[in-house]
């Protein structure tokens, strides 16, 4: 403590000296570290943890994207650069041409087992044999280390969608779909319910307590639940109900088309309360007098809906939507409780796959660590794109 | 929307209020069905159609004294995983373990940290803030890799401290306690001191029972979060015994097929569903407050 008031006097008398100034900053700095030891020992145990295990972690992190890493102690990862992210994002479309008969200049077609040229093949086709025009196949059309991602037929031409990682681009396409489904679902439900029960009687604050239940409870075990819900064999209660209808028997979990209605109807179930519950408090924020003139100048309900409640209700739907999409981006533990299988994570034909899963599996079952963290940064980077839209969407004709 | 005097206004209302309670019923349908599930008996989990009341309620999907006797016996719940020690017991004791240390040691941990942001004033108080909310932006998946490198190179795969520790320190709790205590007075804290009360003493017996409130609804979703926790557990507990609740429904739900596995799975789920069940009956306020805060969603 002498020591401190005698730096502190020093510190007075030789302030206006510019060339011992600055080292007297720096000891009067160290003070003030010193004086407040108490708030950083304080701070400490959260520090460390968060340093070790939350900022360390984003550096490792970005400095492994750009490395392969199998996971081995003895072998220390390899710098690829950017090869990872190459690797994920490369996609092209290139036109898939037809399978030229060389002799004669025509179309192959194949008619059983057996190839012809197109003109042959007409003469087989009109005695009614069944034919097919046959195209190149992908890998002479696609650059090297291309695969065949998708195809789609487009005024008479076959275009092919080739990508270095396939399944990169389906789970990210799976993800999309997810995304967009599962928000504007949940958000408008949550809206819907919200103008229902913004009544507080006791109806609905018994109702809101219901729909709110999921929120609480809809882990890994109602998940599971959902799973058996929607068994493919006849014990199961969806398909005991879709044969009461009369709809016939339906393979639930192994039939593709139905993976994603599944999964939004899932993030549906589970994901209204927490936009009803914001919707109910921003509706208790308008003011009644805003009601009650427009209602006294003649505006109908819907006008009075269209413009006082959906404007002032701007902010939260703003937030439930930032919400929903960083959530629903990185859906993991659903895909794994309903669709994963233990031979495929993504289940049937990857139609389940989605980023965080990919991610998961190329990380811990394929063990390319290096890859796998590319895969966080490119999910990072589109999360972080998702949310700045939003933000300049939902600031757009600002009347309010 | 506030005046429904009119009689049209009334029957468009009760005409709206149809879907609501239609989807209030589609709520509550999957809880009944793992109930049900749960209680009925092997044969009566085979049949076809599958019952809508239980007809003959059962504790074997729990635990099955005739064990494994077909057609109408199996092992229940408690008979299963003997890789475990103590099977589903531990599993069970293992999660209540984790996510009651989880919850205690973050609230503790970061109040202390909201305490000292919100009502001291030091050098880099504010670039500490700011690093906070930064690192709230970045997903956790970007840190998933370099910590189970971590966790490896500290031996702390198969260890219960893998999860407990990190855990610890919540930004977000950190970030909603700040705010909270950013409310109370400084004079309180003023007069204690001149009292001669330490700032740990101030941080426990002063600012601790102020904001109660918020510990309870953050505590409840830190101790949610971590009963529901799958990733993790699936990467640092490669141990049969360590193995926590969402790590074994998603075992037998991977492994195991046909309508019997049903009975145990809605046996486990509903077990598991008991706790935060009760969590939300007692403290509902507090959930809807903690999951608004948060922004979690299930």
């Amino acid at each position: 403590m002498k020591l401190t008031t005698k730096l502190n006097k020093v510190s007075l008398s030789v302030s206006h000296f510019s060339v011992k100034g600055s080292i007297i900053a720096i000891q009067i700095f160290f003070q003030t570290l010193w004086k407040k030891r108490i708030s950083y020992l304080l701070l400490s145990p959260f520090l460390v943890i968060f340093i070790v295990f939350g900022l360390l972690p984003i550096a490792w992190s970005a400095r492994l994207a750009l490395t392969e890493y199998r996971g081995i102690k003895t072998v220390p990862p390899k710098w690829v650069g950017t090869q990872n992210f190459e690797d994920i994002l490369q996609i092209t479309i290139r036109v898939l041409p037809p399978e030229i008969d060389e002799a004669t200049g025509e179309q192959v077609y194949k008619c059983g087992r057996k190839k012809m040229p197109e003109s042959e093949a007409r003469v087989l086709m009109a005695e009614g044999e069944e034919c097919e025009a046959r195209m190149m196949t992908p890998r002479d059309v696609l650059p090297k280390g291309y695969s065949e991602y998708d195809r789609y037929n487009f005024r008479g031409k076959t275009y092919l969608v080739g990508a270095t990682d396939p399944r990169f681009w389906r789970a990210m396409y799976n993800t999309v779909r997810y995304t967009i489904g599962s928000v504007i679902l949940t958000t408008l439900g949550g809206l819907f319910l919200a103008l229902m029960l913004q009544k507080q009687t006791r109806t609905n604050m018994v109702l809101r307590v219901v729909f709110f239940l999921p929120a609480v409870t809809s882990g890994i075990a109602i998940t599971a639940v959902w799973k058996w819900i929607f068994a493919g064999e006849s014990y199961g209660l969806a398909n005991t109900i879709f044969d009461m209808v009369g709809m016939g028997r339906q393979d639930f979990l192994a039939d593709v088309r139905w993976t994603m209605p599944i999964l939004i109807w899932l993030a549906l179930w589970g994901g209204m309360g927490f936009p009803m519950i914001l919707f109910l408090a921003g509706l208790k924020n308008i003011p009644l007098e805003l009601y009650e003139a427009a209602a006294i100048d003649g505006a109908s309900v819907p006008r009075r809906f269209r413009h006082i409640t959906l404007p002032l209700l701007r902010p939260t739907f703003l937030y439930v939507v930032i919400i929903g999409i960083i959530n629903a981006f990185q859906v993991f533990d659903v895909v794994y409780v309903v669709f994963s299988t233990t031979q495929n994570i993504g289940g049937v034909l990857d139609s389940a796959l989605t980023v965080v899963t990919y991610l998961y599996d190329q990380g811990f079952n394929e063990l390319q660590l290096g890859y796998a963290s590319s895969i966080a940064w490119v999910l990072f980077g589109v999360i972080f794109v998702m949310t700045v839209l939003s933000l300049r969407l939902g600031r757009v004709n600002e009347s309010y | 929307m506030i005046e429904k005097n009119t009689s049209i206004g009334r029957l468009l209302t009760w005409s709206a209020m149809a879907p609501v309670l239609f989807m209030a019923f589609l709520m509550i349908v999957p809880y009944y069905w793992m109930v049900i599930g749960a209680f009925k008996n092997v044969p009566e989990l085979r049949k076809v159609p599958p019952t809508f009341v239980v007809e003959n309620p059962t504790l074997n999907n729990f635990y099955d004294e005739e064990g494994n006797t077909p057609p109408n016996h199996q092992e229940g719940l408690f008979q299963r995983f003997k890789d475990t020690k103590g099977g589903f017991a531990r599993i069970y004791a293992n999660s209540i373990f984790i996510s009651v240390s989880v919850t205690f040691a973050s609230l503790l941990i970061a109040s202390l940290t909201a305490f000292v942001l919100a009502k001291h004033r030091f050098p880099g108080r504010n670039f500490i803030f700011i690093m906070f909310m930064a690192s709230m932006m970045v997903p956790w998946q970007v840190t998933l890799i370099p910590n189970f490198l971590i966790m490896r190179d500290l031996n702390w795969i198969n260890s219960f401290r893998a999860i407990v520790i990190p855990a610890s320190a919540q930004v977000f709790a950190v970030f909603f306690l700040r705010q909270f205590m950013l409310s109370l007075p400084d004079e309180l804290l003023d007069a204690a001191r001149v009292d001669g009360a330490g700032e740990l003493r101030i941080w426990w017996s002063i600012i601790l029972p102020l904001v109660r409130p918020a510990l309870t609804a953050i505590g409840l979703i830190i101790f949610l979060g971590q009963w529901n926790n799958l990733v993790w557990p699936l990467i640092v507990l490669r141990d049969a015994n360590l193995r926590t609740i969402p790590l074994a429904i998603s075992l037998i739900n991977q492994s195991l097929f046909g309508p019997t596995t049903l009975g145990l799975v809605m046996a486990a789920a509903f077990l598991t569903s008991i706790p935060t069940l009760i969590l939300f009956i007692v403290f509902q306020k507090e959930f809807v407050r903690g999951i608004t805060m948060s922004g979690m969603k299930g």
